[in-house]
């Protein structure tokens, strides 16, 4: 099943001489495993941000785009008054057992209640994961979303995506500076110019 | 603890003072502590007094204020949205807001009836301005990476206006709101003053020209108190409000 | 130059004249006081009038040192008296046919026929009200009050059509009924008053008091007497003395013309005076200072 499809899609931000990219086509398929790379600037956030229906191309079009998003920002983007059970309930209001089991997964159980802006970013970026997990989606776009921490943190977010990842069987797409860290080592790579 | 003690002790001295000061004048002039308290205590045991003065001034101030939030709100929010709502109320708004609150009541009692919908309207006029910024600067303030967010993931209206919007919207809002209803009863009290209007103003005027001054400290002190209580119940929702 | 200094110290000074401040709102009553002023009939006496703006201002005026003899609405003169302010009152001034109730409709005999219509006055508890109040209590099926801030507001409220009547003195009422051929003067609250309180007097609306320094001065009481006799028996001349305190009060003449002032000498006709007190007493206490004034208070 096709999740996302574009053709030739291009992306021109209004007052920017040049356009972010041009004739992109790129199909994404069901429980595909995707890497955007290249050289900053040259709209690897953009072309998630197509995927994720936050923009819209100015040439071309999109045929088809995916129903249920998770997504992790390069920002957690956390509703700092909240503490973390809410922010994970504002997303999915009945999945409270869900939400805890992963965050007793990440060793996070104890910040349950801690409001979302005494997090630090490591631990913010967490529940930013958690939170995009949480909705089963069809697709899961990360955005540098798990920069932050530290080598072992990280290896139990790949860890909790993967074992998700073999209930749910969603797409991965993911925008990754450190060849190091990578969810998946031989994901079809998406290189922009 | 001792914090109350010195305001206690304060406000001690303060009734001393004027006990003192009362005792060398004509009561008509500065009635002293005790003859303020009785003429407070007849004050609010005098059904007529709620009934007839009181509530409807009251009342006045909050549908002025229930008004002024009623058209200023989708001003604002219009405003928001299409900037160029907002530039062509701005003159009215300039205006609006320079005009001298004694001068827009006297005109609202020329126009109006001179009762009821001119002290309602008046206050009106006056606030509706502060809810149209404030709504505005509310919306602008609601953070866009939030909404974002709440856009992917498909969150409810409902749930992200009461998370997101309301929030940002309360930060703007609450200041304003807590202006405006201090205000909402001072402008009450002058277009009543001013239009004969029965109710607190007139009550004032009354008292005045009757050298009734133990009745006008009383209804002073009942002014001030219902302005505090306004201003204290505000305060406490906005502290509530913004609390992590 | 020293020699000079001690020159003009030598110089015998002439006796200062005593000056009586005088004072009064812009209404008819006033205008004697500035006939004195005018006049200034009383030797080695200077008069001057200052007008005042608030009872508040006239109270303090009272109370000031300086010798003051001023017109005052009766009922505030009886509550500064009740309130320990030293004022006697020296005449009291009935000014008949300057109060009209001005509206639509036929004239009225009193104020039933009225059949609830409502009637533009100013502040509840003013003199206007406790006049209207003791004729009839307002309610359906008399007159029903429109409080107003002023004389001014209701009579713009009657030609505006938002009121049927207005309760206006004069300059105001002929001024109204000028401006809007419609209208008519329906009632004289004179006559009213006659009929519904069965007193003899029209009510002496207005009080001319003094204080302390001037108890005992007939011949500043006689100034004044001759002064009102003098605009008594040509009452649109109070207009152009009006004016020279009041501008707006030039256009007064036509409406006061009409108006038939009387001078109630104190304490001589002091009962024509406490029984209007007493008429305001069973509606509304509390504009008199809550009791009759004593015998002292008329100068007996």
């Amino acid at each position: 099943m096709i999740l996302f499809a574009a053709e030739e899609a291009g992306l021109h931000y209004p007052g920017r001489s040049d356009p972010v990219f041009l004739d992109v086509s790129l199909t994404i398929h069901d429980g595909e495993s995707l890497r955007l790379t290249g050289p900053s600037g040259t709209g690897k956030t953009s072309l998630m941000r197509l995927i994720a229906g936050l923009e819209r191309p100015t040439t071309g079009r999109i045929a088809t785009l995916p129903r249920r998003i998770g997504m992790a920002f390069a920002e957690p983007r956390l509703l700092p008054h909240l503490c973390v059970m809410e922010n994970l309930m504002f997303v999915a209001p009945r999945a409270d057992r869900d939400a805890l089991a992963m965050l007793e997964a990440l060793d996070m159980a104890d910040l349950r209640n801690s409001a979302a802006g005494s997090l630090s970013t490591g631990q913010a970026q967490r529940v930013a994961l958690i939170r995009a997990l949480l909705v089963r989606p069809g697709i899961l776009l990360l955005d540098e979303a798990l920069g932050g921490l530290d080598l072992p943190a990280w290896c139990a977010a790949r860890d909790l995506i993967h074992s998700r990842r073999r209930e749910d069987g969603f797409a991965l797409v993911e925008i990754s500076h450190d060849p190091a860290r990578l969810l998946v080592p031989d994901a079809r790579t998406v290189s922009l110019a | 603890m001792m914090h109350r003690l010195a305001f206690l002790a304060g406000l001690a001295g303060l009734i001393a003072l004027w006990a003192l000061a009362a005792r060398e004048s004509l009561p008509a002039i500065l009635p002293g502590p005790l003859a303020v308290a009785r003429a407070l205590g007849l004050l609010v045991t005098d059904r007529e007094f709620w009934a007839g003065t009181l509530l409807p001034s009251l009342g006045r101030a909050a549908a002025g204020l229930g008004l002024a939030f009623a058209l200023g709100a989708p001003l604002g929010l219009a405003g928001w949205r299409w900037p160029a709502i907002s530039a062509l109320l701005a003159p009215v708004r300039l205006i609006l807001m320079g005009i001298p609150a004694p001068i827009l009541a006297i005109l609202c009692i020329l126009w109006f009836d001179g009762g009821d919908i001119t002290v309602v309207l008046t206050v009106a006029v006056l606030l509706l301005p502060v809810f149209q910024i404030a709504i505005a600067e509310g919306m602008a303030a609601v953070d866009p990476q939030l909404a974002e967010m709440a856009q992917v993931f498909r969150v409810a209206p409902l749930r992200r206006l009461h998370r997101i919007v309301l929030p940002a919207v309360w930060t703007a809002f609450g200041p304003a709101l807590r202006i405006a209803a201090a205000n909402a009863l001072r402008v009450t009290l002058l277009t009543e003053l001013l239009s004969g209007a029965e109710g607190l103003g007139s009550a004032v005027q009354r008292a005045q020209s009757w050298l009734q001054t133990d009745q006008l400290f009383a209804l002073v002190i009942v002014i001030l108190a219902l302005i505090g209580l306004a201003e204290a119940a505000l305060t406490r929702l906005l502290r509530e409000r913004s609390r992590p | 130059m020293r020699a000079l200094l001690l020159f003009l110290a030598l110089i015998p000074l002439p006796a200062l004249a005593e000056e009586i401040l005088l004072s009064g709102p812009p209404i008819w009553e006033s205008a004697p006081l500035i006939e004195l002023v005018e006049t200034q009939p009383a030797e080695g006496v200077t008069f001057t009038f200052r007008p005042w703006a608030s009872p508040e201002k006239l109270r303090k005026m009272v109370m000031a040192d300086a010798p003051l003899l001023a017109v005052a609405p009766s009922p505030t003169a009886a509550v500064f008296d009740a309130n320990g302010i030293g004022l006697k009152v020296i005449s009291a001034t009935i000014t008949e046919a300057s109060i009209s109730i001005v509206g639509r409709g036929d004239e009225v005999a009193s104020l039933d026929e009225l059949q609830g219509a409502s009637l533009a006055l100013p502040f509840k508890g003013y003199l206007p009200d406790l006049m209207m109040r003791r004729i009839a209590a307002p309610g359906p099926e008399s007159w029903q009050p429109r409080y107003t801030g002023s004389l001014v507001t209701a009579m713009q409220l009657l030609l505006a059509g938002k009121v049927d009547t207005a309760m206006l003195t004069e300059p105001m009422a002929t001024l109204a009924l000028t401006q809007d051929p419609t209208l008519v003067r329906r009632a004289d609250l004179c006559v009213l008053w006659r009929e519904a309180t069965t007193l003899a007097d029209c009510p002496p609306a207005a009080a001319v008091i003094v204080n302390a320094t001037l108890y005992d001065r007939p011949e500043i009481r006689e100034a004044y007497r001759t002064a009102f006799a003098a605009l008594a028996g040509d009452p649109g001349k109070a207009a152009g003395l009006l004016a020279r305190h009041f501008p707006d009060m030039g256009q007064a003449k036509e409406g006061f013309v009409r108006i038939r002032a009387l001078d109630l000498p104190m304490p001589e006709r002091a009962d024509a005076l406490a029984r209007f007190y007493g008429a305001i007493l069973d509606v509304e206490p509390a504009a008199i200072g809550g009791k009759l004034p004593d015998p002292d208070f008329y100068g007996k």
